[in-house]
């Protein structure tokens, strides 16, 4: 408390370094986590698609170009 | 309504730019619904039922918007409606949730597919709908908000609180007894069987 600037001075400056270190972690963490996140989705994205998808589309598409054409 | 029509007529896709743009959806709306679901067969019968619902609804979308939104609305309103009616279980499927993602620094533990799709169904359906939009599908705020129809605001904080909770995850790495300590204190059955499996093919 008698010279409170300069122990102060190394407490803030312990302080503020392990608050920057932490602060990084963080950043590194959320970075992997980022990664994870876009990696799981784009693993999906990469399969191929199943069968029963794709014939779905194609009945959909030839049971209504002769509705349409009526309108 | 003869006036609409005329708008209609510039704005409405044919019967195949729309199935064409539909089809474009489909890998998207696959990876949506199965982190959105955390299982691959409940994922593609969200997607069918998706499509379907799409392509009877094709005279209201708007040519030129995004299909992808568009048909992604539709997905997570199909997902919640049907998970406010039945109890939801974490019922995703183990055995393809065992692949490892690649890690970007390689002395890191890299983070199991499982431990990341179990940490994602353990948020509220907000929180994991927000992370997976923003952080995942790549969406900003302002498309994830319209998606889930709710405020920009709204949208940040669920984002910013799923990947607060999902910092866990990452952290504790591979999920085993030895990780217990990072807070989870109720070891679920799914739980155990995931220690057990840890305990028979070690990740060191």
């Amino acid at each position: 408390m008698t010279n409170p600037s300069k122990k102060d001075g190394n407490d803030h400056m312990d302080n503020s370094h392990e608050e920057r270190s932490n602060a990084v972690d963080q950043e590194k963490v959320q970075e992997r986590l980022g990664i994870g996140l876009r990696s799981m989705y784009r693993s999906v994205l990469e399969e191929p698609l199943p069968d029963d998808m794709m014939a779905l589309l194609d009945q959909l598409d030839d049971s209504d170009d002769e509705a349409d054409a009526s309108d | 309504m003869k006036q609409t029509r005329v708008t209609e007529n510039v704005q409405k896709l044919t019967p195949k730019q729309f199935k064409a743009q539909l089809t474009e959806t489909i890998p998207h709306l696959r990876a949506f619904g199965r982190s959105l679901s955390g299982n691959p067969d409940t994922a593609d019968d969200l997607v069918q039922d998706t499509l379907l619902k799409a392509w009877s609804a094709r005279d209201n979308f708007i040519g030129g918007t995004s299909m992808k939104a568009w048909t992604f609305v539709i997905l997570r309103n199909t997902y919640f409606s049907s998970t406010r009616r039945k109890k939801f279980t974490a019922n995703y499927d183990e055995t393809v949730a065992e692949r490892v993602l690649s890690a970007p620094a390689p002395q890191q533990d890299p983070i199991h597919l499982s431990d990341l799709q179990r940490g994602l169904m353990e948020l509220s359906e907000d929180q994991r709908e927000a992370i997976i939009l923003v952080g995942a599908g790549g969406y900003s705020y302002e498309e994830a908000a319209q998606i889930s129809g709710c405020a920009v605001g709204t949208m940040k904080s669920r984002v910013s609180r799923a990947r607060a909770s999902l910092e866990g995850v990452i952290e504790s790495g591979r999920f085993s007894k030895a990780n217990e300590s990072f807070g989870k204190s109720t070891a679920t059955a799914l739980e155990n069987i995931i220690d057990a499996v840890a305990e028979i093919a070690p990740n060191k």
